[in-house]
C-alpha cells in the first residue's frame, strides 16, 4: 500500500509525535497574536503534536495574567495549555526585564534562558512565530 | 538534531521598537553560538539596523551595531533587501560593509534553503 502525502503529514501515523514550537513575541490585548497562538497550541496538541510554547520579548507579559476575568483573555488560554500539559517557557532575560518572577506569573509556566528555545528549534518539525 | 539552519526575518527598525530588533539579534547570536547556521534578513524598516555610524547613546540605548558585529564575527550571514533600502532612500554605501544586498525575489529561495524561519 502506497503512503500518500497526507499520511506523511499526519503525526498520528508515526511512532514519535511531531514537535511544534510556537514562539510568541506580543503581549496580551494589543493584538490577537497571543489568543491565536494559544488556541493553535491547543489544537495541535489535540491533533497529536508535542507542543512547546516559548514566550519571548513582550510575549512574556501573557504569563502575568494570573487573575480571573469575566471576559476572554490570553491568561485563561494559557492556563488551559498548562492543564493540557503543554510545556510553556518564558524567556528569563525578558522576564527579568519586566520584573516577572515565578511568584507573579501563572503557575506551571517555567522561566528559562533563551537557549531553551534553541533546543526546541533544533528538534522541532514545525515552528510558528506569532506577533512578528 | 533535526534542524541545522535558521533564517531570521527582521522587519522592525532600530530603537523605536528596539526590543523586537534587539531580541532578534540576541536570539541570532545565541543560536549561532549553539551551533546552528543563521542567516539574518533585514527587510522593511529592518534595513535601518544595518546603517553605518548609528549612535543612540544620547537617548541611553545600547547600540545594535554591537550585536550585529558579534553576529558577523560568530559566522552569521547578513542580507539586506535592496527594495527596502531604496524605498527609504538609503544608499548601499550607507550600510555596513559586511552586509550583502539582495533582491526581494531572493527571499523565497532562502526560505526553501533553511530548515526554519522566525519573523521579528
Amino acid at each position: 500500500m502506497e503512503t500518500g502525502d497526507d499520511d506523511m503529514n499526519n503525526p498520528e501515523t508515526e511512532k514519535q509525535p511531531k514537535i511544534l514550537t510556537i514562539l510568541l513575541i506580543k503581549g496580551p490585548y494589543v493584538s490577537e497574536a497571543a489568543d491565536i497562538a494559544f488556541q493553535t497550541a491547543l489544537k495541535a496538541k489535540q491533533m497529536g503534536y508535542k507542543v512547546h510554547v516559548f514566550l519571548y520579548l513582550d510575549g512574556t507579559w501573557n504569563s502575568h495574567l494570573t487573575g480571573d476575568k469575566n471576559y476572554n483573555n490570553p491568561g485563561d488560554w494559557l492556563k488551559r495549555l498548562i492543564r493540557k500539559e503543554i510545556q510553556v517557557t518564558s524567556c528569563e532575560r525578558c522576564s527579568n526585564a519586566r520584573d516577572l518572577t515565578e511568584e507573579n506569573i501563572i503557575k506551571g509556566v517555567q522561566i528559562s534562558g533563551s537557549t531553551k528555545l534553541i533546543d526546541y528549534l533544533k528538534d522541532s518539525d514545525k515552528v510558528l512565530t506569532f506577533g512578528g | 538534531m533535526k534542524n541545522h539552519s535558521l533564517l531570521i526575518y527582521c522587519t522592525h527598525g532600530t530603537y523605536g521598537r528596539d526590543d523586537d530588533t534587539y531580541g532578534a539579534l540576541l536570539q541570532a547570536n545565541h543560536t549561532l553560538a549553539w551551533g546552528m547556521d543563521v542567516t539574518l534578513v533585514l527587510v522593511e524598516d529592518g534595513v535601518l539596523v544595518s546603517k553605518k555610524g548609528q549612535n543612540p547613546s544620547k537617548i541611553g540605548l545600547p547600540n545594535n551595531l554591537n550585536e550585529l558585529t558579534d553576529f558577523i564575527e560568530l559566522g552569521g550571514k547578513l542580507l539586506v533587501v535592496n527594495e527596502s533600502l531604496e524605498q527609504r532612500g538609503i544608499r548601499k554605501e550607507e550600510i555596513i560593509d559586511e552586509a550583502e544586498v539582495i533582491s526581494f525575489r531572493d527571499v523565497v529561495p532562502l526560505v526553501e534553503n533553511h530548515d526554519l524561519s522566525l519573523t521579528f
